[in-house]
């Protein structure tokens, strides 16, 4: 047997030995009802998918997600673009290292109170988190910068918006998507925290709330693994997306 | 995120200066407007102070940081002995390895109901979720140290006849330690949130739970409040992960 098939027949081991556990204990040791058995987890998850449930709520999930990393991504680069700025970037350097250490979950509660419960306060704490890592990303970047080959360009004719464009916008291409790939599994946690506090009708965290307050345990194990399953593709998604883009762009800058 | 400009106490006079400048816009803002939704400073720490006098702001954050520590140090300490016990056991680490980084990948929110049913609701189930976040950040980056060490050295150094122990505490840990400071600063932020979330779900404990529970009852001022005292743990926190990094990078030198 060589290395990789033995490693194989190890992990389904693993896997055999753990479902057959999960299935076959004894209902004194796991009650039914409250770890459910793989043999309802299946037929729940099935309907779950034939039923299109799962496609609303795994949409739901997602578009928020998206939304709010592109819209933080957008904010926090653009705040960062102020640090060249004398007064202002400093003083903004200043209050984004405090809202950085400011653990941002709570201010769920705010969000709601004044945006109501649902997407948009969910979208807005998305936002609130997505925006902080993309600013020390790119501010990071924006200090690599070498004002050298900045000063050179001036010298050769190149106004302020072309230095921008030639020399400084290329170069944070690596940053920002490092940024992201930060940023994305981090705003999808907090988009299934915000559904499962505050949760409206739809979305993945919500789904899970509602069969973990209806005592439903298969529900609830059907929820969990759809919410793990979807962040594994979200990252895959994005990991093949930025491979791409940075190759484009011709960087190769990216420290993933 | 690295801290990338001036030394510590001009960050420090940063800091204070972008509270105190918050804190005033949000006195301007409080003064300019009727609505009720928005509390001033003055009515949040009046409400902080209601809450300090009838014990429950002392119960709250002692209820808070109880779980925050005992999940991050039970989360600390079983990863680095984990990952230091796999490099002696190398086929077991192959097999360990993905399920702790599917444990990493997860999003441990989504498993927090399940707890609860599991497991009840004291404070032991948010230790857990705690322990199980802080211990998937610090396995990693211990891992990474451990996978740098040089491969020579700790053969020669068995050859000499030292001990899995001595080689263990003299050169896996120590060259480890840079980077198990980093896992640290990432972590202990990342614990107390974890920490707080857990409460907002569960509703009844800590500083977590008097912000649901004020929120429950539309009282603004106490949002504010609580939101005003989680971010001050969050300071505190952040600040001390950075003191304890540098301390640590620090000795590596000596």
């Amino acid at each position: 047997m060589t290395l990789r098939a033995r490693r194989l027949a190890a992990h389904v081991t693993v896997v055999l030995v753990a479902l057959s556990a999960w299935h076959y204990a004894p209902n004194s040791m796991f009650p039914q009802d409250l770890v459910s058995r793989p043999a309802q987890v299946v037929p729940r998850l099935a309907t779950f998918i034939a039923s299109g449930e799962f496609f609303v709520h795994m949409g739901a999930t997602t578009s928020a997600t998206v939304l709010g990393v592109a819209v933080g991504a957008v904010l926090g680069t653009a705040i960062a673009m102020l640090a060249p700025v004398p007064f202002i970037g400093h003083f903004v350097e200043g209050l984004m290292q405090v809202g950085y250490a400011i653990p941002k979950v709570v201010l769920i509660a705010i969000f709601v109170l004044f945006l109501g419960i649902g997407t948009l306060s969910q979208l807005v704490l998305i936002v609130s988190f997505v925006m902080f890592v993309l600013y020390f990303n790119v501010s990071n970047g924006l200090a690599e910068l070498d004002d050298a080959t900045r000063k050179s360009l001036h010298i050769f004719g190149a106004g302020r918006l072309a230095v921008m464009r030639i020399y400084v916008f290329p170069s944070m291409v690596g940053y920002v998507f490092s940024g992201l790939r930060v940023a994305l599994p981090l705003a999808y946690s907090v988009a299934v925290f915000a559904e499962l506090a505050y949760g409206g009708e739809t979305g993945i965290g919500a789904f899970i709330a509602q069969s973990a307050r209806t005592m439903q345990p298969s529900g609830t194990i059907v929820g969990v693994i759809c919410a793990g399953l979807l962040g594994y593709c979200l990252d895959r998604l994005l990991v093949r997306l930025v491979d791409r883009r940075a190759m484009k762009a011709g960087t190769g800058a990216i420290a993933v | 995120m690295t801290v990338h400009s001036g030394s510590r106490a001009s960050n420090s006079a940063l800091y204070l200066m972008a509270t105190i400048v918050v804190v005033t816009a949000w006195y301007i803002v409080d003064l300019g407007s009727s609505s009720p939704f928005i509390p001033g400073p003055v009515d949040a720490v009046e409400r902080a102070s209601e809450w300090y006098a009838r014990g429950q702001l002392g119960v709250a954050v002692r209820e808070t940081l109880t779980v925050f520590l005992v999940g991050f140090i039970v989360g600390c300490v079983t990863s680095v002995a984990l990952a230091t016990s796999l490099v002696w056991m190398p086929k077991l680490a192959t097999i360990v390895e993905p399920y702790v980084m599917a444990v990493y990948a997860t999003p441990k929110v989504a498993l927090v109901p399940l707890f609860f049913i599991w497991l009840g609701r004291g404070w032991h189930v948010g230790a857990l979720f705690v322990s199980l976040g802080a211990f998937a950040i610090v396995f990693v980056s211990t891992m990474t140290g451990l996978r740098s060490v040089d491969y020579r050295q700790l053969q020669v150094l068995l050859l000499m006849g030292a001990s899995r122990w001595q080689v263990t505490r003299l050169l896996l840990l120590r060259h480890s330690l840079g980077y198990l400071a980093a896992g640290i600063t990432v972590a202990g932020p990342f614990a107390l949130v974890s920490t707080l979330v857990v409460e907002m779900l569960q509703g009844t404990r800590g500083v977590g739970g008097l912000l649901v529970q004020a929120a429950g009852f539309f009282d603004a001022a106490g949002v504010f409040a609580a939101t005003a005292v989680a971010s001050a743990l969050g300071l505190l926190v952040t600040g001390a992960a950075n003191v304890i990094a540098g301390r640590a990078s620090r000795w590596r030198q000596a």
